[in-house]
């Protein structure tokens, strides 16, 4: 495993629709173009300080996200809540979700990130064997 | 005095428990815990091992963990449904952090995480390295037993030997997929915004998933979330 990789992984939660994280993707790079450079799809800092640079960047961005599991039962209900009132309210919705994600890309661009994302379909058993 | 915690359970988490380990019995051992699943009678049993059982009870107060409550033909038992069942599972034999940590200690967070909300997953690990931490302090200070790094190594290789080969015919069909973020900045980024606006993006995306019908993203990156959680409190 290299240590130069400066990667994020985010799992999907048991009990999600199959192949959601696809088209999740699939409608993101729509929009953005979120790099399909193939092999070199994870990021290496070019030189040894870019390196610490974007590890020191992981961890801190990672400190923020403590409160990840409260905020999704937050969004749930809200989903939820607008399924129950309208279609259209749940369309409004995505889109509105979707929009904060390409933003959110289009920021870190402009400071100079590239965020490349990547859906990796695993097993949990063959984890275990490796 | 016997120590062993018997679960029945129910079909439908013994189902679940097949599909991941098949027939095949496995036994997971920690330094003071060991746990016992046999799918085909879709029994488990928890056993403190490894330290006398005076220590063992106390270990059981020090996280509140009285014996009878962690039993579970109990209704606790009754709560978790067969994905709960495999989640679990899964934090128990994740190669990177439940084998080291006190197996009852785990279930229990884990079950009353899971009543509680559905589910448990990273806190929970996070949660583990945290006791795993209280309790050997604990045991140096009042037990005189040291546990040394070395030694907590040597119990969660073999843990990991003993559940390698019970996992010779692994069956699962547990979708693990995950989104990767791969990072890459020059010098000219600036360290603070960048990382503000990853974490947005972390989030955005967890609502994007949920807006789509989806249960959530979570940040499959323990160590390092611990890590950086460390850093801070420091």
């Amino acid at each position: 495993m290299s240590e130069d990789r400066h990667r994020i992984r985010m799992r999907q939660i048991p009990g999600s629709p199959p192949d959601l994280l696809d088209k999740l993707m699939e409608s993101i790079e729509e929009l953005f173009d979120c790099g399909v450079s193939g092999a070199t799809n994870y990021v290496q800092g070019r030189g040894e300080q870019e390196s610490a640079k974007a590890s020191e960047i992981k961890a801190k961005a990672l400190a923020q996200l403590g409160g990840l599991e409260l905020e999704r039962r937050k969004l749930i209900d809200e989903r939820d809540k607008a399924i129950a009132e309208d279609r259209r309210l749940m369309y409004e919705l995505r889109t509105q979700r979707l929009k904060e994600v390409v933003d959110s890309l289009i920021r870190l661009k402009e400071m100079s990130v590239s965020v490349n994302l990547e859906v990796v379909v695993g097993m949990l058993v063959q984890a275990v064997k490796e | 005095m016997d120590k062993r915690t018997k679960w029945i359970l129910k079909p439908s988490m013994r189902a679940a428990i097949q599909s991941v380990f098949e027939d095949q019995e496995f036994t997971l051992k920690d330094y003071a815990m060991e746990a016992h699943i046999n799918p085909s009678t879709a029994e488990l049993f928890v056993q403190g091992i490894g330290i006398d059982p005076g220590s063992f009870e106390e270990l059981c107060k020090l996280f509140d963990l009285a014996p009878s409550v962690v039993v579970a033909d109990s209704n606790e038992a009754e709560g978790l449904t067969a994905d709960a069942w495999v989640l679990l599972l899964k934090e128990l034999t994740h190669p990177a952090g439940g084998i080291s940590l006190p197996i009852l200690e785990t279930l229990n967070s884990a079950f009353a995480k899971l009543n509680k909300e559905g589910r448990a997953v990273l806190f929970l690990r996070y949660e583990m390295r945290m006791k795993f931490s209280e309790v050997t302090a604990y045991l140096q200070k009042e037990k005189g037993q040291t546990f040394s790094d070395g030694l907590i190594r040597t119990y969660t290789s073999r843990a990991l030997e003993n559940l390698e080969s019970s996992l010779a015919h692994p069956s699962a069909k547990q979708d693990e997929s995950t989104l990767t973020l791969d990072i890459q900045v020059n010098n000219s980024s600036p360290t603070d915004e960048v990382a503000v606006e990853l974490a947005t993006l972390c989030k955005a995306l967890n609502a994007y998933h949920i807006a789509c019908g989806g249960n959530g993203l979570e940040i499959d990156d323990w160590e390092t979330f611990f890590v950086a959680r460390d850093v801070m409190a420091a």
